[in-house]
């Protein structure tokens, strides 16, 4: 039976995630991986009995016959690894940010449809468990019209530093890196309504904060404390559906504990999604509070990634309509870059 | 027409709990009367709540005055003989719980009732509480479909009341009498007041007296008999009551036990379709594959003013009450059935 072939561009911490996916599909194989440094590339191929291992990605794509790649390097070769890859014929799973602007976001999604290809954006929380559950729900009406969002992710201390935080890699900081994943996530759940206007500040007067000791930080691969990226943003979002979505990000913030919401409010329900999926709402005319019981062993980060590269391969192999198409990451740097213009200008900014 | 005049016999610790500060809030009753063997007691409380006469019998009261309608808060031996003095008189009665000691004299008063067409109302408080009301929503709705398994519990552990409580022959039982008609007159009326078909019952003195160290407890007003007196009565009580369409409900009371404790009545109930719980307040069922955990947001109200008000409003729509005499009846029969199988150590068909 004929295998897809895949390759993974890029083998850096999130490149694992990627392959112990594809490693579970039996009509799976990967074929070739990539990396800049070489020993990198040299030893995930041999952690993962990878047949060939390449430094220029380029000149991977034209020795392989491919189906596919993920796309696992710093953002700012998203762009060029994608176009690249779609040029040579290949379906595209890209991490994201789908790009460091809008504007290389157009140039990819436009070079998918020319070559007819599969770009995918990894947007992988729309595979989470209670995403599926709470949009059945909101598709179903439970929530009624869903009116505001307000969704957020603050670190203390949780600067990555390494490329994260150089800004020609990745194209800012908690906004393009978190943010991102909430936006979208608020957007997906609303039934991706388009944004039309939007008011953003950025700051960055705390910093790296790496000289902070006693405390476990997660650190870049290639960590360096180079920072010239924002730590704090905070973006008004108004859609044209007459949704109102609030988003506040941060890798560095004077607060006593980090925290992650993501809260929805509708005409009939209001739901929370962290840390666990609940709906609030009323039911015989009295309040509730309702839990949808999913065993935490479901909820497994890896599952996640599973089921988006899952999605991503039945995409190839069936021409399965895709769930996180390329369209939703442009529409993403979209406000993105409105949020960082708003900052720049002060002023607010409308998305056409 | 005037307000209703309402008496209230037996002074003690229930009737000012749970009936006079209520009775003098309703705006259309008048408090005409205490009726205490004690009138020490009487004049306490007549004190109190300014209360214009107060009597040392029944009897004496209803040759003086005019009364429409008594609470009856007397120890449960008692409970009958007034009752049916006051249903002859046509006087509307809200009786404590239990309702009577035996069947036979709740049959007695369920008939007169009926004849002198009086409110007749036994004192379950807990189906007047929010919660409990919010609960019974489910079972109306069908939503927990056919209900095949309840459990009613409360075990204090160290809660033995002091007084006529522990006094067979003014109690008429224990656990059982006291708290367990609580217990199993919530789960029965939530479950729909299905018909008992037959009980296997397990009643025990397993404490006793104690005289256990900073534990609180309930005293009766009445003073004699406060002390470590007669106690031959169970203190802990477990029923396994099969009903009609295949529903059981298990009962377990107790007064005191050497175990944790519960610090209130806890109710489960358990369907094909859905299942409530009391404590935590929770509807389960499961939707679209996905098992749902529900609570529910209520808040606590006060169970005795709506319980009175309640018994107020029967009478002057003259609609049949919650919590009917027809009901406590019911629950009466389960008892001493209850009461039989644990001496029989066998299960007793109703």
């Amino acid at each position: 039976m004929k295998k897809t072939k895949i390759a993974i561009i890029g083998n850096g911490s999130i490149s694992h995630v990627h392959m112990a996916a594809y490693r579970k599909l039996s009509n799976v194989e990967v074929v070739a991986n990539c990396d800049i440094n070489e020993e990198r590339a040299k030893e995930f191929s041999q952690k993962y009995n990878i047949p060939r291992y390449y430094t220029d990605y380029n000149e991977m794509l034209e020795k392989e016959e491919l189906d596919g790649v993920s796309i696992c390097t710093w953002n700012n070769v998203h762009a060029p690894a994608t176009i690249a890859a779609l040029n040579a014929g290949v379906n595209v799973l890209c991490e994201k940010p789908l790009a460091l602007n809008a504007k290389e976001a157009e140039e990819m999604v436009q070079t998918a449809k020319k070559n007819d290809k599969l770009l995918m954006v990894g947007f992988v929380r729309r595979f989470g468990l209670n995403t599926k559950v709470l949009k059945d729900r909101i598709d179903q009406g439970d929530l009624g019209q869903i009116y505001y969002v307000k969704t957020g992710c603050i670190r203390r201390v949780g600067n990555p530093g390494g490329w994260f935080s150089d800004k020609k890699r990745s194209g800012g900081g908690p906004l393009i890196d978190l943010g991102v994943h909430m936006i979208d996530l608020a957007r997906y759940l609303m039934g991706k309504p388009k944004a039309i206007s939007v008011m953003g500040s950025t700051y960055d007067l705390v910093g790296a904060r790496s000289n902070i000791k006693g405390i476990q930080i997660y650190k870049s691969a290639d960590y360096s404390d180079y920072n010239d990226v924002e730590d704090f943003a905070v973006g008004f979002i108004k859609f044209d559906n007459g949704a109102t979505l609030v988003v506040e990000t941060s890798w560095a913030q004077h607060i006593k504990k980090d925290y992650l919401y993501l809260e929805l409010y509708g005409s009939k329900a209001g739901a929370s999604m962290e840390p666990e999926l609940e709906i609030f709402t009323e039911k015989n005319d009295y309040l509730v509070d309702e839990k949808p019981i999913i065993d935490p062993h479901f909820f497994d980060f890896q599952a996640m990634f599973d089921r988006e590269i899952q999605h991503f391969v039945d995409c190839i192999e069936n021409d399965t309509p895709c769930i996180s198409p390329g369209e939703d990451g442009l529409e993403l740097m979209k406000i993105i870059d409105a949020i960082y213009k708003s900052a720049e200008t002060g002023q607010e900014v409308l998305i056409k | 027409m005037g307000r209703l005049k309402v008496a209230i016999i037996g002074a003690g610790s229930i009737a000012e709990m749970g009936h006079l500060p209520y009775y003098q809030k309703h705006p259309q009753v008048e408090l005409v009367a205490i009726v205490d063997k004690n009138l020490n007691r009487a004049q306490y409380l007549q004190e109190k709540y300014s209360i214009p006469k107060i009597y040392s019998s029944f009897e004496e009261m209803v040759n003086d005055i005019k009364v429409d309608a008594v609470s009856i808060c007397t120890p449960n031996a008692d409970h009958f003989p007034i009752a049916w003095e006051a249903l002859n008189r046509g006087i509307h009665n809200l009786v404590e719980k239990p309702l009577t000691t035996t069947y036979k004299e709740a049959l007695k008063l369920q008939k007169i009732a009926m004849e002198k067409k009086c409110v007749a109302m036994v004192g379950m408080t807990h189906r007047f509480r929010n919660d409990v009301k919010a609960l019974k929503k489910y079972v109306e709705t069908g939503e927990l479909g056919d209900i095949y398994y309840a459990k009613a519990k409360i075990l204090r552990r160290r809660g033995t009341p002091r007084g006529w409580f522990t006094d067979r022959g003014r109690s008429g039982g224990g656990a059982l009498m006291d708290i367990g008609v609580h217990a199993l007159d919530l789960a029965w009326w939530l479950a729909g007041r299905p018909l008992p078909l037959s009980v296997t019952g397990h009643l025990v003195k397993g404490i006793g007296p104690y005289s256990t160290n900073f534990t609180h407890v309930w005293k009766s007003a009445i003073d004699e008999n406060n002390n470590l007196g007669k106690f031959d009565v169970e203190d802990f009580a477990t029923a396994f009551i099969r009903f009609e369409k295949g529903l059981v409900i298990h009962l377990e009371v107790s007064w005191a036990i050497n175990g944790p404790q519960d610090e209130g009545l806890k109710v489960e109930l358990y369907g094909t379709k859905g299942g409530v719980t009391l404590d935590p307040l929770a509807f389960y069922y499961e939707k679209d594959n996905i098992f749902n955990e529900r609570k529910l947001v209520v808040e606590k109200n006060n169970p005795f003013e709506e319980e009175i008000n309640h018994f107020v409003d029967s009478i002057l729509k003259g609609t049949v009450p919650n919590s009917s005499i027809e009901e406590g009846a019911e629950v009466v029969k389960m008892f001493e059935a209850i009461v039989k199988s644990s001496e029989l150590k066998k299960e007793v068909m109703l």
